[in-house]
């Protein structure tokens, strides 16, 4: 499939999509599992074979079935009544676009949003997300796969700051904090305060604890919660790139906009006829 | 009247509670009685006296139990937790941006936010606000009082395209559109719709919009270009939210300042025709710069 192009028609697109969005995701309080959608779309992301990451395959029955998508088809729903508005843009710049407003309207941080991912059929084997009953050597297998960090690991699970477990989709059961729908660091705070009645902590959360590089990150964020957004902005934005090369430069050669062509001829024009003009006006003076 | 304010510690507490806002508002479903919150404290304004308008008076007991306030606690109520994060920021700030979050979090424009607005315990009389029972001559009493326009007049009416009216407060019942946690033009769509859901709510003072001639051009141009109405409604809004809080610059003040600046123009320049003149400025530069042994230099070198 080719890339879309990111005219002003698309950006334009994307805009209304975003608006869409957040007026969805704010009235069905579905934020954590867009969330979970966008991640999961772009998690199977393998930097050494460039294959997976953010490219809509997701929404193939083969991939949305996989144990650790159980649940998601709620999601790919949501997003396919702004994908009917909107047919313009991708499913893999709708699913990154949906996990960047969830994280807005639950009074996160801003996350940079580039437009121009193209969408695959082909899916990858199940497998390349994280087990949640595994630890620390899992996490760094799962994560350096795709071309992640220690530091990417930690700020991301931060996203557990949003939603819950389902006894039915992944067997585990509760929210990670007191205000699941409440963008914020006390995913951290809790992983320090240790067992908490009624409060979920999976293995794959403890072993942020143990791990003492992990833990290194634990604490800053539950200490300062501007570290924290900075990070999880950072991060959010990287994996939600992985295998996309959205440089300004190439969003820029890919504008095959009219009007930036017509303002570049005008330019050009322009400078030549002052070159023209001061070469005839030397001329005469030299004539006289 | 208070002035914008740049002081970077107070700008930080309001991006906090910007974001604040929208998890509060997003997860309570509150928006529409935030934008009513904000739009309320705002519309008190009167241009010529300078008393009323965003200055946080609503939440004062008087003020909140005007009539037209009622069901307005609960707004003022969920704004006290933000409040309490970020006590730095005033009431009039906190209720404007809450205004401001409301319709960007249910898929409204984004609207342009200035801080500094100060806080007052001075309420204005009752009846500064419209009723809903009263057709256009009344709505132009009111906005006209507050410095607002027609085309403000209809564009802020599109903000029943979210809500709905509870018997227990205004005494009407339902909601304006099909989806009233949807911010569109879909107000304007049903309003000049006669085969509307008749469990859709038409006011006296909505019906006035398609009644009056003036309104009604607003009201076709709004339901035929959604674009056009999110444009109007932001930069309305964004009027309402600083009546007498930031004086925007009159048509005539413009002209005026447009003028003057022409004017000197116009005589610095016979000035500098009369003392100075652009032959010798020219031969100056000639005697400086010799273009054409530059050229035949360069020429040599290549």
């Amino acid at each position: 499939m080719a890339f879309p192009v990111v005219d002003t028609e698309y950006l334009k697109e994307i805009d209304k999509a975003r608006r869409d969005l957040r007026a969805l995701i704010a009235l069905k309080n579905c934020a954590p599992i867009m969330l979970r959608l966008a991640w999961h779309d772009a998690g199977t992301y393998d930097v050494s074979t460039k294959t997976g990451g953010p490219n809509g395959s997701i929404r193939n029955e083969e991939e949305f079935t996989h144990g650790a998508n159980s649940g998601l088809k709620i999601a790919i729903d949501f997003c396919e009544e702004v994908k009917a508005k909107h047919p313009k843009i991708t499913y893999a710049d709708l699913y990154q676009l949906a996990g960047v407003v969830a994280v807005e309207v639950t009074g996160g941080p801003t996350i940079d949003f580039v437009p121009g991912r193209k969408d695959s059929n082909i899916f990858p084997r199940e497998g390349r997300l994280p087990d949640a009953k595994r630890g620390a050597p899992h996490l760094r297998d799962i994560f350096y796969r795709m071309g992640l960090s220690d530091k990417d690991i930690v700020a991301l699970s931060g996203g557990h700051t949003l939603g819950r477990a389902h006894p039915e989709r992944s067997g585990f059961d509760g929210p990670w904090t007191n205000e699941p729908l409440k963008f914020d660091n006390s995913y951290f705070l809790e992983l320090l305060k240790g067992e908490s009645e009624g409060l979920l902590k999976l293995p794959t959360d403890k072993a942020l604890l143990d791990d003492p590089e992990f833990r290194k990150y634990v604490e800053l964020y539950a200490k300062d919660e501007d570290a924290f957004f900075r990070d999880y902005a950072e991060s959010h934005k990287k994996l939600s790139e992985l295998g996309f090369t959205p440089t300004s430069a190439r969003s820029k050669v890919m504008v095959k906009d009219s009007t930036v062509l017509a303002q570049g001829a005008v330019g050009v024009a322009v400078a030549a006829a002052v070159v023209i003009l001061s070469y005839f006006y030397e001329v005469r003076k030299r004539m006289k | 009247m208070a002035a914008p304010v740049m002081d970077p510690q107070y700008l930080k507490e309001i991006e906090k509670a910007r974001r604040d806002l929208r998890a509060l508002i997003s997860s309570n479903q509150c928006a529409p009685i935030m934008l009513r919150l904000a739009w309320h404290d705002a519309g008190t304004y009167d241009a010529k006296t300078k008393t009323g308008g965003p200055n946080g008076s609503i939440r004062h007991g008087d003020e909140l139990q005007h009539a037209a306030n009622s069901g307005l606690k609960k707004a003022v109520d969920l704004c006290e937790q933000v409040k309490e994060r970020h006590p730095q920021i005033t009431y009039a700030d906190l209720y404007q941006l809450a205004g401001v979050v409301a319709v960007e979090v249910t898929g409204g424009p984004t609207i342009d936010f200035v801080p500094g607005r100060k806080d007052s315990m001075a309420s204005p009389e009752e009846g500064r606000l419209p009723d809903a029972n009263r057709g256009a001559k009344h709505l132009r009493d009111i906005f006209y009082r507050m410095g607002l326009s027609d085309k403000d007049i209809v564009a802020l009416s599109g903000g029943h395209t979210l809500g709905r009216a509870h018997p227990e407060r205004s005494g009407f019942e339902g909601a304006w559109t099909k989806e009233s946690l949807k911010f569109d033009n879909s107000y304007y769509k049903e309003l000049l719709n006669n085969e509307s859901d008749p469990e859709l709510l038409k006011l006296q003072s909505d019906k006035a919009l398609v009644e009056d001639p003036k309104f009604k051009r607003y009201v076709e141009l709004y339901a035929k270009d959604e674009d056009a109405f999110f444009r109007d409604y932001a930069a309305s809004h964004k009027k309402l939210s600083e009546l007498g809080f930031i004086s925007p610059p009159s048509k005539l003040s413009l002209k005026v300042a447009l003028g003057f600046v022409i004017a000197i123009v116009a005589i610095l320049s016979h000035y500098y025709e009369g003392h100075f003149s652009w032959n010798d400025l020219s031969s100056q530069f000639h005697k400086r710069f010799n273009l054409t042994d530059l050229a035949s230099q360069f020429q040599k070198r290549m």
